[in-house]
């Protein structure tokens, strides 16, 4: 087996992170997050960067003290200060986030410094993070190696068309369920992740959230699955980087589903820090975790297009008079998790004062009806609306689990606090709880 | 209005900085998640312990429990103090193994159990830093 030499290749960013209720947070990310990562490893890396000129001194400092062997700054970025100002990092629902001055961004590659580092170290691996500079421009140096060549595409939905351009299969072609290029071009369909990244790389790695990751290997049916391990967590930034470099190290000393399994826990455990050594005290304790242990943990796993059979009941007073924006924001967290968010009024119609006693039971059957459809209730308690209480007391005594999601701390009655699965003011801490329940409710029908 | 921020990037890692100290040994309880009390846990699998196919019934409230520092298969498992588990952590508490490893250990008692509807049990647990 070869030793283990990385390279990094992508632009370096500044996130800047508003998370409710935090103090905003600053650091430098992009690849510096993969060699973050490699920090924590202890694996020297090389550092190839792009990046406008102002962040030159900052990036290449902290590349060094993170133990970059080399470091080169491959393509300089003009007109665009390479900011990203992230407004909900923990990926609830989409994840917003700014980009500042993106479209008139312009990178100056500077490819003679690329193949001085190619030709001056023998790295075994090149992970690349695509967006901001030409892709088929570095594919073609590195065409000439004789390394395994990693790409995390997530960014740049037009990347496949460069993919030829390495003249051989890559080692792992990598995307998120959260990427436009998986939403759009794949058509978020799994299937043709296969079918269109299949034939240009040995493996196809599918992250999907708080429902784990699948890994796809050239010549084999079927995906390898491992499950999310999902905790509290402070934000989600950065988190598929750390993930992506953890597999591609752990793949030399482990087989693929250990690979995986300590890249997902790793990646958790990421996302509980921003502090570096913190994170470093709890990821390199993850990393001394025997494989047979970590392999077969207990966790989430509920594939993408699995989720489309959970229909979720949205108990809540969804009428045009009242101020519905937590039950929005929920519904819309669901269904960017593909989730089937089901809105009883907006689907059955809305009982009006002049309604006929005739109309007003159709409608609570109608209701009744869509509830008996779906595997999950979830409430969202605006004021203590009769209608939402009775659902919640009905889809309890069916067994089925119920979620309360109290954005204003108003549930004080014991039946409301103690038989749900959950009570909680957190939008994200609901979301975590629906792949939960929905896992579990899938798990019972297998 | 003013700026929220320190204006600058955080301080880096020092080079050759030593492995560094559990957070929660200098008790800066809160900020290191493995330092922190767990309230009200609601166990799972408890119908299927060993406890309840040994007794027929969950443990009473005021039990004292621990966290096994190994595995069961593939779960997080809490025992009684002669060692019979009584069911298993919810997964979102896997990172416990990570404090495990660290040192920590976890400790506590049965809060509330009961068998009205499926054998249930809620326990407290707190920790101990290495």
């Amino acid at each position: 087996m070869t030793t283990f030499c990385p390279c990094l290749i992508g632009q370096v960013f500044v996130d800047f992170v508003i998370s409710p209720g935090s103090a905003p947070m600053m650091r430098l990310g992009g690849i510096m997050h993969a060699a973050r990562t490699f920090w924590v490893m202890g694996i020297p890396f090389g550092f190839a960067y792009v990046a406008p000129d102002y962040l030159r001194l900052d990036a290449e400092t902290l590349a060094a003290q993170y133990g970059a062997s080399q470091v080169r700054q491959i393509g300089t970025i003009s007109r665009c200060p390479n900011v990203v100002i992230v407004g909900e990092g923990k990926e609830t629902g989409t994840q917003r986030y700014e980009y500042l001055l993106r479209e008139q961004s312009q990178c100056d590659l500077h490819p003679e410094a690329l193949t001085e580092m190619v030709a001056a170290s023998d790295f075994s691996d090149f992970l690349i993070f695509p967006g901001g500079f030409p892709l088929s421009s570095v594919l073609e140096k590195l065409s000439s190696t004789a390394a395994d060549v990693h790409a995390d595409i997530n960014f740049v939905a037009d990347s496949l068309q460069d993919l030829p351009t390495l003249r051989r299969k890559f080692a792992s072609l990598i995307l998120s369920t959260s990427s436009e290029l998986f939403l759009t071009k794949l058509g978020a369909d799994p299937h043709r992740v296969i079918q269109e990244l299949g034939p240009h790389s040995k493996l196809v790695l599918l992250k999907e959230n708080r429902g784990g990751s699948r890994l796809f290997r050239s010549g084999e049916t079927g995906w390898l699955g491992v499950a999310a391990q999902i905790r509290p967590i402070l934000h989600s930034v950065g988190v598929g980087d750390c993930f992506n470099s953890v597999f591609v190290a752990q793949r030399h000393l482990h087989h693929d589903k250990a690979a995986l399994a300590y890249a997902s826990f790793a990646a958790a455990e990421y996302a509980s820090y921003f502090d570096d050594s913190a994170m470093k005290q709890s990821v390199s304790a993850v990393l001394e975790l025997p494989p047979e242990d970590i392999q077969n943990l207990g966790g989430v796993q509920l594939p993408w297009e699995e989720r489309r059979k959970i229909n979720i009941y949205l108990a809540a007073p969804d009428f045009d008079s009242v101020d519905t924006e937590p039950l929005e924001a929920l519904a819309d967290a669901l269904a960017y998790h593909n989730f089937v968010p089901r809105r009883p009024v907006q689907e059955n119609g809305q009982s009006r004062p002049d309604s006929t006693k005739t109309e007003k039971l159709r409608l609570a059957e109608a209701d009744l009806g869509l509830l008996g459809h779906c595997q999950i209730l979830a409430a969202v308690l605006l004021y203590d609306d009769p209608g939402t209480l009775i659902e919640i007391g009905i889809a309890l005594e069916r067994q089925m689990p119920v979620i309360v999601f109290d954005p204003f701390n108003r549930a004080e009655n014991l039946m409301l606090t103690e038989l749900p699965v959950l009570v909680s003011p957190d939008l994200d801490t609901v979301v975590t709880e629906v792949f939960i329940q929905a896992a579990k409710v899938l798990n019972a029908k297998r | 209005m003013g700026s929220t921020t320190s204006g600058k990037f955080p301080d880096y890692p020092r080079s050759g900085q030593k492995k560094d100290e559990p957070e929660g040994s200098g008790g800066r309880r809160g900020t290191d998640k493995c330092a922190r009390d767990l309230l009200n846990i609601s166990l799972e699998e408890v119908g299927r312990s060993t406890f309840f196919r040994a007794h027929s019934t969950v443990p009473v409230a005021g039990t004292a429990v621990s966290l096994r520092s190994t595995l069961v298969g593939p779960r997080l498992s809490i025992d009684t103090q002669d060692g019979q588990d009584i069911g298993f952590l919810p997964t979102e508490y896997n990172y416990l193994l990570v404090c495990l490893k660290r040192g920590f250990t976890y400790s506590g008692e049965v809060t509330s159990s009961s068998q009205l509807r499926v054998p249930s049990v809620r326990i407290n647990l707190r920790y101990s830093a290495p």
